[in-house]
């Protein structure tokens, strides 16, 4: 029953009228700047932190959760309908959403989108306030062994991302960890094939990898045919997703939801991999119509769900401990201090409105988006009818204001052009980006805990296996790795291989 | 709303490199006449940030033109160092460093680092030391018996050059011998220490404090001159008996190098103004941020004494580089 008062508590003030509209302008401004290629949440909620800074904490942080979710959100729509990932966890959205769009079906994979995060972010609310704190002390014993061998895992999991050819799967991880190599090595101070460039000291940047693989590269791939200036489709069929459509995404929506929910309150990458690891479990147990890759409506419905759930239980290490599990959170958690309180273990005791009015906000903004999508799911759509000529120009220069409002700086703009060739020669190749992404955001954690969990065993690998925790999450990703890697398998992954031919 | 739309406005024109005129006719007017561009060497939300926006809140009152805070992180604030000393020396590019900035500078560039024009030191944040709460030790001496019954398994927390100097000479001052385990940040480090995966960290009290009246953490010592009002209880490192530990954690306010002094006084003396608005004191104190206005004079004379410090320290112990 404390919960039931605490959840009143929390709703009382979320349903305030001024905090009702924060959540709505946060919602709003959020999707609105989601939507632009390149900005995504991290930029979107440091440009408009200051505005902030003149409300009060609640109103301030209703307002930039509302950002947070409102531009994830947006990100999943450029995804889905220009194949244009802004942050990590749309990309596997890209991949049957983009297909799906490309089939005329760009509006049902928008709602699906939208009806899946709707569903993840009320099942979510609801774990955060029953399990919440508990869910933090887990979330401590995650040391750095028990994420080595969850990175482990999800590295593994990639290589079932991939649709076709096994060995470009592997090529492509194995090109992505090396690209992470690049920068600061954290151990040492020494720097890792930056040629003694300080743009590179920090290695390289996820957004201008994405934008110019995925952006800058389908651009150059389609000037191939200088002579259609004609809009990507001519024609949008249905819309809104039909009864068994819902039906559909009902079972990936939660277990997408229960991968997000528990890997969401990691701290430090277990959210990134929210999205992946639905994506992969979807693939091996969805009964799907429509192959994986080639607009299944599974694919995009499990890992929204994940992504969703996943960002708002990011919010328990942040609230309960102080702690930031990305580099969002970082940000609330200066908006907070601004206003003079301390996140941390005694935000719950002392500020108990604060606290339960966030929870409930969650939901309330969840909420808006669904309301304010829905109806804009027939605008979106209008936009891949839109001519080449007029599209293409403008994403080239929304994606350069993107990853020049990561650093400020203009050398990311010219890196993400080389990567645009680089994407396009990969085209060519037939290799597919997706695993490569997750190995350069995989590789350079797993090197990290991998070092630090060494250093602080004295050297001894065994740790790896002795902690139970970090045991399993292993013994996963051998199995995971025999199933991908049995001939029968290998067999069918040859069969779906030829049927896109 | 107006105030920050136009504040906004100015980010905009700095971000796209559209400075309003200069020249001759700027010049005859008094300084400043247009938007005021402080260069930051880190990314949004963490505490130097917050100090940073904070004072250019103040600052934007004291001289009527907006200052606007250009965050630009990397390379442990390289980047943003460069880009400060090649600006056009005329008060309207500004450096926001801490000690570990001018530290990094130093070890990359040696005596060629940019000479920075000094107009103010904002202050410094206290640096404590903490230990997790499974370690059996509730003061610094029994810390070091502990350690000393325990050598080479104890393990050291270091997040920044600031960090790993106070570790160092921790080690050197008691003579104990502690693994580093190198962080990217104190979020990363501060579950592994109340987990007791690393057994210390010398960190800023502001971090560690709330984790300490929690009891998820101990807090042991101060390394500031006399102890902290926040934990009246807690010695400083001095009154513990160890010397020979530098606090880190200066925030200071520079000008690109051939700066004119005249300009560097003015601008000193609109921060120090800036640096006395209770609004901006009330949130550096809850920061633990103890304010220091020292002007161009003591600040240079600061400068040099850090500069010496930190050469002496990378000197002693064989730095390369490191974080």
């Amino acid at each position: 029953m404390e919960l039931l008062a605490n959840l009143g508590l929390g709703l009382s003030v979320a349903l305030s009228l001024d905090n009702l509209l924060y959540a709505l302008a946060g919602a709003m401004l959020g999707t609105a700047i989601g939507v632009l290629p390149g900005l995504g949440p991290v930029a979107t909620i440091s440009i408009l932190l200051p505005v902030t800074f003149g409300l009060p904490p609640v109103s301030a942080l209703i307002m930039l959760s509302g950002i947070y979710y409102g531009a994830q959100y947006g990100g999943s729509t450029t995804a889905i309908l220009v194949n244009l990932p802004g942050e990590s966890s749309s990309v596997v959205t890209a991949l049957d959403g983009y297909a799906m769009a490309r089939q005329g079906q760009a509006g049902k994979a928008l709602a699906a989108a939208a009806i899946a995060s709707f569903m993840a972010g009320t099942i979510a609310t609801l774990v955060i306030a029953m399990f919440g704190p508990p869910l933090a002390a887990v979330a401590l014993k995650f040391g750095p062994a028990e994420y080595f061998s969850l990175m482990v895992l999800g590295l593994v999991a990639s290589i079932v991302l991939a649709h076709g050819s096994l060995l470009h799967a592997f090529g492509m991880i194995l090109f992505g960890l090396l690209l992470g190599i690049v920068g600061t090595d954290v151990n040492s101070g020494a720097e890792r094939y930056t040629f003694g460039q300080p743009w590179l000291a920090d290695g390289v940047g996820f957004v201008t990898l994405a934008m110019g693989l995925y952006g800058v590269g389908e651009i150059v791939r389609n000037m191939e045919h200088d002579d259609r200036r004609e809009p990507m489709l001519k024609k949008v069929t249905g819309l809104m997703p039909t009864w068994a459509d819902i039906k559909r995404i009902l079972a990936p929506t939660l277990r997408g939801t229960a991968l997000g929910s528990l890997l969401g309150i990691l701290p430090g990458g277990g959210a990134t991999l929210a999205s992946f690891s639905a994506y992969a479990l979807e693939k091996k147990v969805a009964n799907s119509q429509v192959p994986f890759g080639q607009g299944a409506i599974e694919g995009v419905a499990g890992p929204e769900a994940a992504n969703n759930a996943g960002a708002q239980t990011s919010f328990i290490p942040m609230l309960t401990l102080g702690i930031p599990s990305n580099p969002v959170m970082a940000l609330m958690i200066g908006a907070l201090i601004i206003h003079g309180i301390q996140p941390g273990p005694s935000v719950m005791t002392e500020q108990p409105a604060l606290f339960w009015g966030i929870i409930a906000s969650m939901w309330v903004g969840n909420l808006f988006l669904v309301v304010l999508n829905l109806p804009l799911v027939g605008l979106w759509v209008r936009m891949v009818t839109v001519p080449y000529h007029l599209l293409y120009p403008a994403i080239l220069v929304f994606c350069a204001i993107g990853v020049y409002s990561v650093n400020n700086s203009v050398w990311d703009i010219y890196l993400m052009a080389g990567f645009g060739l680089l994407g396009y020669v990969f085209a060519k190749l037939d290799c597919e980006p997706a695993p490569m992404l997750l190995g350069f955001i995989l590789g350079p954690m797993m090197e990290e805990f991998l070092r630090r969990a060494l250093l602080l065993s004295k050297g001894d690998p065994g740790v790896f296996v002795t902690r139970p925790i970090s045991a399993a999450l292993l013994t996963l990703a051998v199995v995971l790795l025999l199933l991908v890697l049995s001939p029968a398998l290998a067999r069918r992954r040859a069969e779906a291989f030829q049927e896109e031919q | 709303m107006k105030a920050w739309f136009s504040t906004w406005l100015a980010a905009l024109l700095v971000a796209f490199g559209a400075s309003a005129p200069q020249g001759a006719a700027a010049a005859d007017q008094p300084y400043p006449s247009r938007v005021v561009r402080l260069v930051l060497p880190f990314p949004s939300g963490g505490p130097s940030d917050l100090a940073a926006r904070a004072f250019a809140r103040s600052l934007e009152r004291q001289v009527g033109q907006p200052v606007v805070v250009d965050n630009r992180p990397g390379a442990n604030g390289i980047i943003a160092a460069r880009l400060a000393a090649s600006s056009t020396p005329d008060g309207y590019t500004l450096l926001w460093a801490t000690s570990s900035t001018l530290a990094q500078l130093r070890l990359q560039s040696g005596a060629a680092a940019p000479s920075f024009v000094p107009v103010t030191a904002i202050g410094k944040f206290a640096f404590g030391m903490f230990v997790s709460p499974a370690v059996k030790a509730d003061t610094v001496a029994d810390f070091v018996t502990y350690a000393r019954a325990h050598p080479g398994s104890l393990n050291v927390a270091t997040s920044t050059l600031s960090e790993y100097k106070a570790a160092v000479q921790f080690m050197k001052a008691t003579g104990i011998d502690m693994v580093r385990v190198p962080y990217k940040g104190s979020s990363q480090a501060l579950p592994d220490l109340m987990q007791d995966r690393v057994q210390v960290n010398f960190l800023p009290v502001a971090a560690g404090l709330q984790y300490a009246r929690a009891g998820k953490l101990k807090m042991l010592a101060t390394l500031q001159g006399k102890r902290i009002d926040a934990m009246p209880d807690t010695p400083t490192m001095a009154e513990t008996g160890y010397a020979g530990l530098t606090p880190p954690g200066w925030q200071l306010l520079l000008a690109p190098p051939n700066t004119p002094r005249a300009l560097a006084d003015r601008i000193a003396g609109l921060a120090a103004r800036a640096l006395q608005e209770p609004e901006l004191r009330g949130l550096y104190a809850s920061q633990l941020l103890d304010v220091d206005s020292a002007g161009p004079d003591a600040l240079a004379a600061l400068m040099k004494d850090e500069a010496r410090g930190w050469e002496q320290f990378f000197r002693e112990h064989d730095v390369k580089d490191v974080n």
